[in-house]
């Protein structure tokens, strides 16, 4: 055994100098009608490893060393071709446009299909489209271009801007609903897939429907997103180089209104509330005139803290090819985005922006060992670091909450320097420090993450035993490690003066402060994730007689995942995960197909003898543009499959506590008894056990149209999909808190998803000028069939009968409208004023109190996505754009995003209801303290929950490819320049209420880093 | 040799799969978690987690120092207003409070203690402690706290479920129904009777400071039977009541085991003293200080100023020769409305001038401590200075002993003269235990008239309990049982506008701070609207069915 390992690693080692000796060549040209055609794999049959790439010429040569004297011509897009060559030396291959798509693949769990003989709901999107957009996470730019995607961005923060995403929207209210992520037949966690360069992705799918994820069993029922890499292919090496170069800016710009329009709103609310006005006239004047900027300053903090626009820049290198022997691929990457804080750091020599650095690499090497033996190594890592400043906000919510807030950044807040260049304070707001000044001064926090993983794997060809059977292995590890490092002050303070300009006396915010304190290091770490991957397969596939094919595969399947998860308590316990999956499949002449799937797989998370259950499905597919008479009535249709799949899926990604089969006691509460304090840590009885508990399971229904039509200019897949997700995880909640105790989850809930997803495609060409247009869309609805709720007051309080993430709230009915009003109408048990919001009393009992709420609105994830593409190239120049658009969510921001006297004010407050305005108020009235009816904060209604709805231009690029003739003299092969951009417009209703971009998510209030927009320049050069 | 090769593949293959499948590397067991028979073990003879148990049941007595969005509960009284305008204290004084929104829900705390109790005390007996009156000790401590927060539930709701020893299952019906207010009384005044004599007797050890004795089983029914034949639950005015509560409190008095400290602030930052009978113990911290100091200093001395004692309150402090500030005798100078007051009133609210961390307080308009502007300040021209160190020449807070006193000697006094004084008039016991109170406050005289009606003597222990209790949790509480909410929570609270003259003289004006409200239905809380939905068999309070 070890003479043979080392002969393999000489196999790589020394595989220039292996390279066989010749014993036949043969040339060829491959064209497309009369114009050569580059790109095309030449293969010699029964010898898949001794080929060659055709070059831009179309041109190749193949040295034959086997005995069948046949070659394979392969090219994307293409009908296959077999040629034989016995006597010859050269020949020409004319290949035809594979018009139907019968050459199409698609990727599977744990395999590759043809298009035409898949029977499951596949979505796919190409690396190719996923690099035309210039965001850092992938996911932001695949809603609207793969059907069943659905996805919300909820901030923009340089290396935490990744979408939320879910595959055909949710079916749980109690667990995750994240989708199973595997990146070349490796889980890997849903986190990475932010994280991945999008210059190493081959392609993305997801798989939605019963056959296609039941092979992963119970990880399968959230849908599974399948990565797949880029690989080596034959051929002399590519080196590619790109680099882009990026301006970032706010998609959305709040405004606000200046000092002297907001004191004027200030002293009106206050006169409402029946108080003192806070501003006299002269304040007043002051601030209209700003001759007293010192006293009565007018900051615009928004202008005064934020940059205009900040940079970013992503560079690739990637070098691929291949011999027969070994194949690989190279790449590496850099990507840089800064913050939009301006430059306030300077002096210090210390960088507070925002920032987030990303290095990956991926090495990724094919070998063929023996003619029958073929060994994958994969390696990759990533190296992020991501800095923010250390704000010291007073604001709970942050830095961009400070910016909202009139609380601490009102426009009259405090001047940003005194005339001698100290920073400004104000003395009636002891407790906040200036901002300028704490961005400057106080220091950054950053955090660096490490990931590195191995995949080595081995497929051995069994044609001996019998013919198409092979066994593969594979073994992955998977490591990241996480900490952070910050530099902060001793002391989180600086000196700040208040100035008086009556008598240019300068007041010390603190006396006993005269300098900025010294710097101080802090450190963290965390232990570090651990994911060992073990997996064996046994691989069929032969056709028979030519028209019986028989496929298959059994797959042996365990995972050890250690990981930092935050929803577990406790943290790091490995979980393991272990099972047995298997497909069959068979196709009668690509005509009739069936194919069943199987896994059989347990976790830990469950009691020991409730781990493991079979996850069976089965699917169908007929294709009738095979039938003879379609074929000849109907020769227009190129395609025509229907499909359906029906089978049971399942999710263990039930969260909480890892081991909820069981009752444990933690170590809470602490008392001290005795003179001295001397406490000692308590014990508490914990939630629960529930030894009943398992998996949730979802049974999948879906049915599906394969169409292509006109030799394939108009193509098209709909699905219709019925989900029933039932053994739903959740707390009873009928139960009385008389019991005492926590209450364990059972699996008792049951929800409905049903909805449709689709593509339709046209692409033709005018002369040269070809083009396309694909539109997709995704419906997804779910309803919640049963959960544990008590019997309510009313029948619309109930949440059984809702979406997921529905809530209750009023139904707006107008403002009162003057004293009378309020008399005569129902109203809250708090005090009312004219202009308050009045809500429907739907139990008529003349007051509205919490009984009159009912679940309204949508949930905050959209349940409608549309998405357009749009393409075209010609001579070089190649456009694509995506609009993206979501329809039906409701969104709601609170406290510093809209709430008289938390957020600065705004131009929405100045059409607020006053005695004047009461037609077109689109603000209740203006009052401090507010009318708790009127706080969106408190009481939801549909007045401040929005149907929300975006469309916007996602993603464009124009990009053009110098001429071949123009690059003859320089050893270059191509070079292309290009720009694109992204969330370059976007029309939404959200603006009207809320200063804020539409996919920021709801129910908080504006705390994160807003979403960007970014125009993005690139070169791409290869030699 | 292919052939070969292959074998060898298939096997190792084999054995890969094998070993993959071995089941001991998945515990079966949580091993890291302890279970019930671990804390409740057989083999432990010192009983250490089963103490451990109990200590977490301990930690869920109340912590009355700004415990409802960092406010006390008296600013919800005519005593405070929070600082903070949209406080959700408020709810208790401008209507706010429904079955869906009460900011004092303490109902599922107190089933929560309950339950545990249940379970220690069926679990404990498994233990072999070789200390035997530990064991028996800890088991009537705890059942002691289960009545504890019984009575936590019932001055709140009035009458409530009572679970007995049983201990829930997920399988049992918990459609259990109110037990009456009488029998609530009734059940925790036996329970108290039942352990109080396998208490500790006091005073306890050193080490043992903060445990339930004797006398805190008979505090307890002491102020229980006090609560009872009270107005609000005693409309007949049925004497025997009283009797039976002055009588408790007597028992109390009888155990001659406590008295009152010397100096009135050290009560509430010393752990050990003879006037406490029991506490929350809490860790040394500024907390207090903190939440309620005033907001003017800088640093380590910054205040958040969340209480805003009201004029109301102040006026309530007598003169320091004993005479309220209403008679004309009393040498009360509305222009130094601060000079020569009951010596509680500098303990208990901080004023404009007094001196605080180095300096004098200054909450005039304009002034350090009350700045105007958006900060949270003071409303009513006063601080909060109960409960804190004296930090009058100090330069920055230091951590303190801050145990909140649950039950101390003064207040079994004052229940005492009051149950008293209904039962059988103002009798020489009544006027000693009024007497003694105001002596140790430094009044000067601090006798009381001679002479007093039941009627003058009840308005006099009234008064005395606010002043002297002020804080503590018990205004709240007081003005409920005596029906006196409607009155004094009905109109405005006061507030004291100062202004600095330009000779640096003070002006005052009494000005108004805040509207208050009591609906009548607020004499006893609402159960919280998701409880009578979770239980057919709970009745809602009068009043607030679907509020």
């Amino acid at each position: 055994m070890r003479i043979r390992f080392l002969r393999l690693l000489l196999t790589v080692l020394l595989l220039p100098a292996l390279l066989q000796a010749q014993v036949r060549a043969v040339k060829g040209t491959v064209m497309e009608g009369s114009n050569p055609l580059p790109g095309a794999t030449i293969m010699e049959k029964g010898l898949p490893s001794n080929g060659a790439i055709a070059n831009e010429a179309g041109v190749f040569e193949v040295k034959l060393k086997g005995h069948s004297n046949v070659l394979i011509i392969n090219m994307m897009g293409f009908l296959s071709q077999e040629i034989n060559v016995a006597g010859k030396s050269e020949i020409k291959v004319s290949l035809k446009a594979d018009a139907k798509g019968l050459e199409d693949v698609v990727v599977v769990g744990f395999g590759k299909q043809k298009k035409i003989t898949n029977t499951g709901s596949v979505s796919v999107v190409s690396g190719k489209e996923v690099r035309q957009s210039p965001t850092a996470s992938v996911q932001n730019t695949l809603m609207g271009r793969l059907p069943g995607f659905f996805s919300q961005q909820r901030g923009g923060q340089p290396g935490a801007d990744a979408a939320t995403f879910f595959i055909r929207g949710q079916s749980s209210f109690a667990s995750s609903n994240k989708p199973l992520v595997i990146m070349d037949d490796i889980e890997v966690s849903y986190d990475d897939v932010a994280a991945l360069d999008p210059n190493e992705i081959e392609s993305i799918s997801i798989l939605k429907d019963a056959s296609t994820t039941a092979i992963y069993g119970i990880k399968g029922a959230n849908g599974v997103l399948v990565v797949t890499t880029r690989r080596g292919k034959n051929g002399p090496p590519s080196i590619n180089v790109k680099s882009e170069l990026g301006r970032q800016s706010w998609a959305y710009k709040p405004k606000f209104l200046n000092a002297y329009e907001s004191a004027l709103l200030t002293n009106e609310a206050l006169v409402n509330g029946k108080q003192a006005p806070r501003f006299t006239q002269e304040d007043l004047d002051l601030f209209k005139s700003g001759a007293d900027p010192y006293g009565h300053p007018d900051v615009s903090w928004f202008e005064t803290l934020t940059n205009n626009y900040s940079l970013q820049s992503r560079n690739n290198l990637d070098i691929s090819g291949g011999t027969e022997k070994v194949k690989y691929f190279v790449s590496m990457g850099y990507l840089w985005q800064n913050g939009f804080i301006k430059n306030f750091s300077q002096k210090a020599d210390v960088n507070n922006n925002y920032y987030y650095k990303r290095y990956n690499f991926r090495s990724n090497l094919d070998i063929e060992a023996t003619k029958t033996l073929s060994i994958r190594t994969d390696i990759t890592g990533r190296f992020g670091e991501q800095n923010s400043p250390i704000t010291n906000s007073p604001n709970s919510n942050g830095l961009i909450g400070e910016i909202y807030s009139y609380n601490f950044l009102p426009p009259f807040a405090y001047p940003v320097y005194n005339p001698d260049d100290s920073y400004g304070h104000n003395i009636s707001m002891p407790g906040t420090m200036n901002i300028v000044g704490r961005l400057a001064l106080l220091g950054y926090s950053r955090k660096f993450e490490n990931d590195l993983n191995v995949a080595v794997g081995a497929t051995q060809k069994l044609d001996v035993i019998t013919e198409g059977l092979s066994v593969k292995g594979t073994i992955a590890y998977a490591n990241s490690n996480s900490y952070s490092r910050g530099l902060s002050r001793t002391t989180a303070a600086f000196p700040a003066y208040y100035y008086n300009p009556k008598d240019g006396s300068y007041t010390p915010r603190d006396p006993t402060l005269y300098r900025v304190p010294g710097w101080k290091l802090d450190y963290s770490n965390s232990p570090g994730d651990k994911v060992l991957t073990i997996q064996g397969m046994v691989n069929y596939d032969h056709t028979f007689n030519k028209d019986h094919r028989f496929y298959g595969l059994v797959l042996f399947n365990r995972n050890t995942a250690t990981r930092d998860n935050p929803e577990l308590v406790p943290n790091f316990i490995p979980s393991n995960f272990l099972g047995y999956s298997s497909r069959l499949g068979y196709d009668y002449k690509q005509k009739y197909l069936i194919e069943l799937n199987a896994g059989y797989n347990g976790t830990d998370r469950f009691v020991s003898s409730k781990r493991f259950g079979l996850f069976p499905a089965v699917s169908v597919g007929w294709n009738i543009a095979e039938e003879n008479f379609v074929r000849k009535n109907f020769p227009a249709i190129d395609l025509l499959k229907l499909r359906g799949s029906y089978g049971l899926v399942g999710s263990d990604d039930v969260g909480g506590y890892r081991y909820l089969y069981e009752q444990v006691y933690n170590r809470e509460g602490s008392y001290s008894f005795g003179e001295l304090h001397t406490p000692t840590t308590g014990i508490r009885e914990g939630t629960l056990g529930n030894d009943e508990v398992t998996w949730e399971k979802e049974k999948k229904f879906d049915v599906g149209i394969d169409l292509a039509l006109f030799d394939g200019k108009l193509s098209a897949t709909i699905d219709y999909f019925n989900n029933y997700r039932y053994d739903i995880l959740a707390p009873r909640a009928s139960i009385p808190q008389m019991i005492g105790v926590g209450l364990p989850p059972v699996n008792l809930g049951r929800v409905r998803n049903k909805g449709f997803d689709g593509e339709i495609t046209y692409r033709n060409n005018i002369g040269k000028f070809q083009y396309s247009v694909r539109g997709t869309f995704s419906f997804a609805k779910n309803t919640i069939v049963f959960q544990d709720e008590p019997a309510q007051r009313y029948p619309w309080l109930a949440l059984t009968g809702s979406s997921i993430g529905q809530i209750r709230g009023y139904k707006f009915i107008g403002f009162y409208q003057d004293q009378r009003d309020i008399d005569t109408s129902a109203v809250p048990p708090t005090p009312v004023i004219p202009g308050d919001l009045k809500y429907a009393d739907l139990n008529g009992d003349k007051v509205i109190n919490k009984l009159d709420q009912r679940v309204m609105g949508y949930p905050n994830l959209p349940n409608t996505v549309l998405g357009l593409t749009l393409g075209f190239n010609w001579r070089g120049i190649s456009f694509s754009a995506l609009i993206q658009s979501a329809f039906n969510y409701s969104l709601r921001l609170t406290s510093e995003s809209i709430d008289v006297f938390f957020t600065n004010f705004q131009p929405i407050h100045q059409e607020r209801w006053t005695p004047e305005n009461k037609e077109n108020a689109r603000f209740p009235v203006l009052q401090t303290p507010s009318s708790e009816i009127s706080r969106g904060f408190i009481n939801p209604s549909d007045f401040w929950f929005i149907n929300a709805k975006y469309i916007r231009l996602k993603n464009v690029e124009l990009g053009y490819e110098l001429p071949a003739s123009w690059l003859k003299p320089t050893r270059l092969r191509g070079v292309r320049v290009y720009a694109n951009a992204y969330n370059i417009l976007t029309w939404t209703n959200v603006t009207k209420m809320y200063q804020a971009d539409p996919e920021v998510s709801s129910g908080g209030v504006l705390s994160t880093y807003p979403n960007q927009k970014i125009m993005n320049f690139g070169v791409n050069v290869t030699f | 040799m292919n052939m070969k090769r292959t074998v060898y593949l298939g096997l190792l293959a084999g054995c890969l799969l094998l070993l993959s499948c071995r089941k001991n590397s998945i515990e079966d067991e949580p091993l890291n978690q302890w279970q019930e028979d671990q804390i409740f073990d057989v083999t432990d003879s010192l009983g250490l987690y089963a103490r451990n148990y109990s200590l977490d049941i301990y930690a869920r007595l109340p912590n009355g120092y700004n415990r409802i969005a960092s406010n006390l509960l008296d600013a919800a009284t005519d005593d405070a207003v929070s600082s903070q305008i949209t406080s959700t204290i408020e709810n208790f004084t401008n209507g706010r409070i429904t079955a869906f929104n009460l900011p004092d829900d303490f109902w599922g705390n107190a089933y929560t203690a309950i339950r545990k109790c249940n379970i220690f005390m069926s679990s404990i007996d498994r233990v072999p402690m070789i200390a035997k009156d530990e064991k028996k000790y800890w088991k009537a401590e705890v059942r002691l706290l289960r009545s504890f927060f019984y009575f936590e539930l019932m001055k709140r709701h009035g009458g409530i479920p009572l679970v007995g020893n049983k201990i829930f299952t997920l399988e049992d019906d918990l459609n259990i129904p109110r037990s009456s207010w009488d029998a609530c009384v009734q059940y925790v005044a036996s329970e108290c009777d039942a352990v109080k004599d396998s208490l500790r007797t006091d005073p306890v050890a050193d080490q043992d400071i903060g445990r339930v004795s004797r006398a805190v089983a008979m505090s307890l029914k002491a102020r229980v039977l006090l609560y009872a034949a009270s107005p609000l639950n005693n409309s007949g005015n049925d004497l025997s009541k009283w009797q039976a509560a002055a009588a408790a409190a007597k028992a109390v008095m009888d155990l001659n085991a406590f008295s009152l400290a010397a100096s009135f602030p050290t009560v509430f930052t010393t752990r050990k003293n003879t006037e406490v009978i029991f506490a929350r113990q809490r860790a040394n911290t500024t907390d207090v200080e903190k939440n309620n100091g005033p907001v003017g200093y800088t640093g380590n001395g910054i205040g958040s100023g969340f209480t805003s004692p009201t004029q109301e309150l102040a006026d309530a402090f007598e003169m320091k020769n004993g005479l309220p500030i209403t008679d004309p005798a009393s040498g009360y100078n509305p222009a130094k409305p601060y000079d020569n007051r009951d010596p509680r009133f500098a303990w208990t609210i901080m004023y404009n001038g007094m001196k605080w961390l180095g300096r004098p307080v200054e909450t005039y308009e304009g002034g350090r401590d009350k700045p105007g502007g958006v900060v949270t300040q003071t409303r009513t021209g006063y601080y909060m200075r109960k409960f804190m160190a004296d930090y009058t020449n100090s330069t920055a807070y230091a951590n303190q002993t801050h145990n909140f006193v649950i039950f101390r000697y003064a207040e079994t006094l004052l229940n005492f003269a009051e149950a008293q004084n209904e039962a059988s008039g103002p009798d020489a016991q009544v006027y000693a235990a009024v007497e003694s109170i105001r002596k140790r406050a430094g009044l000067a005289p601090f006798t009381l008239k001679p002479g007093l009606t039941k009627e003058q003597m009840r308005e006099v222990i009234r008064h005395e309990r606010r002043v002297e209790l002020a804080f503590e949790e018990h205004r709240f509480w007081d003005m409920r049982r005596w029906k006196i909410a409607g009155k004094v929570m009905n109109g405005m609270l006061h507030g004291m506008r100062i202004t600095l003259n330009p000779d640096n003289s003070f002006s005052y004006q009494v000005t108004e701070v805040n509207k208050v409200a009591f609906p009548s239905k607020l004499y006893l809380y609402p159960i919280p609207y998701a409880e009578i939905i979770k239980n057919d068999k709970l009745e809602q309070n009068d009043g607030w069915e679907s509020r």
